[in-house]
């Protein structure tokens, strides 16, 4: 007799089906065994409608950059510049943290802004070269989230929830769309050596099956752990033992119908296909030496910011479906002048870079990119404000985020914040409704993208979310 | 000089009388009921109150019914009141009667009598408060559970599709039956206009025409829907007027013809009625792609893994999209392949055959793609007669040429194609300088080329500077 536990039926189906009748039950199981249930292994079949955007590339900023430093021009911060921010201004939501402080002197700009491109529009001299591509940009200055900490917020840009444990949104969309490349995971992740920011936390699918999780790819000559055969071991015996293996698990699955044993195999030839993918994609020796140019000289060291962009255009062109690249130390509360201008020369040229190159090789015709971190700054000094030093201190209720590419607006600045850039005022941004966008721009619908778990359909974008429907071109 | 309408109204004026004194001896029977003798002694002074509120309410009534010849009002509502208002006189009357011929009946039984004529005096008092100021009068600064639902035709509209939608029958005439039916309809009908039926917009009212097909300029109807709330013309008069998306849409729909068929069309509509359609019914008609145009039949599974067997990859653009988007995947494409593309060419609006050693030669094998629209041939040896099998696809927008062999002339052909929106030529043989003028000849194509920074100049903070001087 066989164990129950391991039908493809789960006890709950089958209490819930056995209602039906038992002979309703035998019957669709006769007819197709797993379909009758719903195979909870099975992806989508791609796009509910056609898709602007066939990937995406996310580089993440985490710790959150200022954004009154960089994009959100606010000519009255250097007005009034140690001037105590006005109570007026500040509204219902302060956290501890600032209710903590003594004083708000406001803060100005450090670097000099200027309206650039044809589009005019404002960007700061800390990033002169996202500065010369502003009219392939769409920035929104009216995000807003939900928390004022980094981690709830990081996950909630990934996952559309404070807590960890929904999938992120590159697991979503590959669970959504499927692969482009049957020899590399539709969803990597790429971090800066050294300088990681993000977590594998944030590349968890979650309750979604585990082939669709992110692969973080290092730099170095293992760039997949545990992907390389063992010594002594070469690729033919790997494929014979395979083989083998193979033949096991289809005796295993004749047996027990369980899915998990064909998702199993399926990642097992992944891996093995991924031992020649991997190291040909990884190898960025055969770039001609203008592209190194493009990218800046950082691009020659593996595990840069700048390798990783290259990285992210070279594994976009063979069709990976989500690109995720973290830079971390965005988080200045203090020594923000000494610390924001290395940051921004880290990602710069590098982020601009590479939606060039995307662009003069034809791939911006169908990938996007997003550049932003997981909430804003304040416009006042947190701690003292000195002649030389100041910080700024979290702020969720208004933050900037640049767009690029498939289906988006070029050269529009959308959304808009008060005088201090403290509220927005104009055409609100939710974190959902950009995960909505992000969606929408690759062809699914985030109300329809959703998976059962738990007895409870869920979704990227929760029960929120509105397609940003200004931006789109 | 109109005595009816003159006198008529001084209706809105002595309606105040009956229900104030009416008011003042039901205030008086309450008190005796409950048992204030001290202050009302008698049921006389009750009684007196009462034929006094009755009297002034039968000058009401008589006001009234003049004013209701001066065809200010819509049939129905008017009615409503009119009868309601005659059953509250008579109602008075009985109470009184009542009062006079049953003294020695329960006081209770009285009181009830009277609450019941007080309740309509109330309803009537409504009911021509609603005539004068419109029904939504009382509760427009009320909270919204008394208000009627904006959200309806909202909901009701944004699930259609937007291709079906009928710009008369859906937006239109529903608009008319709410907003102007009650006044201009075949009973009552204001200004001898009539907007009953479609070919009724059509007809001359009071020497001007409703609707001219073509001329928003000449059309009565949207001149008088349009114009500012206070303008003694403006229509509707009484209640709030037609909102400006719904004037914008009548004046779409009458420069398009005014066809009863009409529906909205996104290469005619402005930026602006796009944005107004779907911020008020949440209607999508933001330009197409051409490739979101076009319906087709889905091809077999057999010839999908054909495709797929030859080394394409092949996907349909969407779940609703039978278009297919192909990409030859191998790197040396031969005639095989061609042949097996060309079998599905009718099907194929993205094509890349990048880096597989395509040649003129085989390109000229392959069948016209006729819903072809973006085409990546990057990476292969193409010359000029790439360009004339690209030239025969008149919905071509983008054309990925990179490292190919193809010079000045060719692509200047390529370039005067209309329709065409990117092409790209990154390390061909058409030089910086044949770029930079072809940019200027066809300013509405981008051409897209090796891309190089300026050389930057470290910024300075402020602090830095500051820290110098």
């Amino acid at each position: 007799m066989q164990d129950h536990h391991h039908k493809p039926i789960s006890r709950k189906d089958f209490l819930q089906k056995a209602t039906l009748g038992l002979g309703a039950l035998s019957l669709s199981s006769l007819i197709n065994p797993l379909s009758a249930f719903g195979s909870p292994l099975s992806s989508m079949t791609g796009p509910h409608f056609a898709p602007k955007a066939k990937r995406v590339i996310f580089l993440n900023m985490i710790g959150a950059p200022s954004q009154l430093d960089l994009f959100d021009y606010k000519p009255i911060l250097t007005k009034m510049h140690g001037v105590e921010l006005p109570d007026s201004v500040m509204g219902d939501r302060v956290t501890a943290s600032v209710i903590a402080q003594a004083t708000k002197p406001i803060v100005r700009p450090l670097y000099e802004f200027k309206q650039r491109g044809e589009s005019g529009m404002w960007m700061s001299d800390l990033m002169p070269h996202m500065a010369q591509i502003t009219d392939e940009l769409c920035m929104i200055n009216s995000m807003y989230t939900e928390s004022v900490q980094h981690e709830p917020a990081q996950m909630f840009t990934h996952t559309g929830s404070e807590i960890p444990g929904r999938p992120t949104i590159g697991s979503w969309i590959s669970y959504g769309l499927g692969s482009e490349n049957e020899n590399l995971p539709s969803f990597i992740a790429l971090m800066t050596k050294g300088n990681e920011g993000g977590s594998t936390r944030l590349l968890s699918s979650g309750f979604l099956p585990a082939e669709y999780q992110g692969v973080q790819f290092r730099s170095g000559k293992d760039p997949v752990l545990f992907l390389n055969n063992p010594p002594g071991v070469t690729g033919e015996i790997r494929r014979e033992q395979l083989e083998h293996l193979q033949k096991l698990q289809e005796q295993n699955y004749s047996t027990w119908e369980d899915p998990a044993i064909k998702a199993k195999m399926s990642q097992y030839e992944m891996a093995f296909r991924m031992q020649t993918s991997v190291p040909e994609v990884m190898n960025i020796e055969g770039e001609p030496d203008h592209i190194y140019e493009l990218y800046g000289e950082d691009s020659k060291k593996p595990g840069t910011f700048a390798s990783n962009c290259l990285l992210a255009r070279r594994l976009a062109e063979r069709g990976v479906r989500f690109i995720q690249l973290y830079h971390g130390d965005w988080d200045h509360h203090s020594n923000l002048p000494k610390q924001i201008p290395k940051r921004c020369k880290e990602v710069d040229q590098a982020s601009a870079a590479l939606i060039m190159d995307l662009k003069q090789r034809g791939l911006l015709e169908d990938t996007l990119v997003v550049w932003g971190g997981e909430f804003g700054r304040t416009s006042f000094s947190q701690g003292q404000l000195t002649k030389d030093n100041f910080g700024r201190d979290h702020h969720p209720d208004a933050y900037t985020m640049l767009m690029a590419g498939a289906g988006i607006k070029k050269g529009i600045t959308y959304g808009a914040t008060d005088e201090f850039g403290y509220h927005i005022t104009e055409n609100k941004v939710h974190v959902h409704d950009l995960n909505a966008t992000i969606l929408h721009l690759l062809g699914l619908n985030h109300e329809q993208l959703n998976y059962k778990y738990q007895g409870r359909r869920f979704r990227l974008t929760d029960v929120h979310g509105n397609v940003v429907k200004d931006i789109l071109s | 000089m109109d005595w009816e309408i003159f006198i008529g109204r001084f209706h809105p004026l002595m309606v105040h009388l009956p229900i104030g004194i009416f008011i003042l001896g039901y205030i008086l029977e309450v008190l005796l009921q409950t048992g204030f003798r001290n202050l009302v002694e008698s049921r006389k002074i009750v009684i007196i109150t009462y034929i006094l509120g009755f009297f002034t309410a039968l000058i009401a009534a008589l006001t009234g019914w003049l004013l209701s010849h001066s065809n200010a009002y819509s049939i129905q509502a008017l009615n409503d009141h009119k009868q309601l208002g005659i059953l509250t006189l008579v109602a008075m009357l009985l109470v009184i009667i009542y009062q006079i011929k049953a003294p020695n009946t329960k006081g209770k039984l009285k009181l009830s009598g009277s609450t019941f004529a007080i309740v309509l005096i109330s309803l009537t008092g409504h009911l021509g408060g609603n005539l004068t100021h419109g029904s939504s009068y009382l509760v427009e600064y009320g909270p919204d559970i008394f208000k009627d639902d904006p959200q309806e035709s909202y909901v009701r509209l944004s699930e259609m599709n937007p291709d079906s939608l009928m710009i008369y029958a859906d937006i239109i005439q529903p608009l008319i039956q709410y907003r102007c039916l009650a006044c201009h309809n075949s009973e009552e009908n204001f200004g001898d206009l009539v907007l009953e039926t479609y070919s009724d917009l059509f007809k001359e009212a009071a020497h001007e025409i409703p609707v001219v097909a073509g001329s928003p300029e000449r059309s009565e109807f949207l001149k008088r829907v349009s114009l500012p709330l206070d303008h003694e013309k403006i229509m509707p008069p009484q209640k709030a007027g037609f909102g400006y998306t719904d004037v914008q849409i009548l004046r779409y729909w009458i420069e398009n013809g005014a066809d009863s068929l009409a529906s909205f069309n996104s290469e005619t509509m402005s930026e602006e009625l796009i944005g107004l359609i779907y911020r008020d019914y949440g209607l999508d008609y933001s330009p197409k792609p051409y490739y979101e145009k076009i319906k087709m039949d889905s091809l077999g599974e057999g010839v999908l893994k054909q495709l797929k067997d030859s080394g394409f990859r092949a996907s349909y653009l969407g779940q609703n999209n039978l278009l297919l988007d192909v990409e030859y995947k191998g790197d040396s494409i031969g005639e095989d392949q061609i042949q097996m593309l060309n079998q599905v060419s009718k099907q194929v609006t993205f094509l890349k055959i990048a880096g597989s050693k395509l040649s003129d030669d085989l390109l000229e094998q392959m069948d016209n793609i006729q819903h072809l629209c973006r085409i990546d041939l990057s990476n292969n040896q193409l010359g000029a007669r790439g360009i004339d099998f690209l030239i025969k696809h008149p919905h071509l927008e983008s054309a990925n040429l990179n490292n190919t062999n193809i010079t000045k002339e060719p692509l200047q052909q390529l370039l005067s194609q209309p329709g065409l929106k990117r092409v790209y030529v990154m390390n061909t043989k058409v030089t910086a300088e044949e770029i930079e003028e072809f940019r200027k000849t066809f300013s509405e194509v981008e051409i897209i080329s090796q891309f190089q920074f300026e050389k930057v100049t470290e910024a300075k903070s402020v602090f830095a500077q500051e820290a110098k001087q």
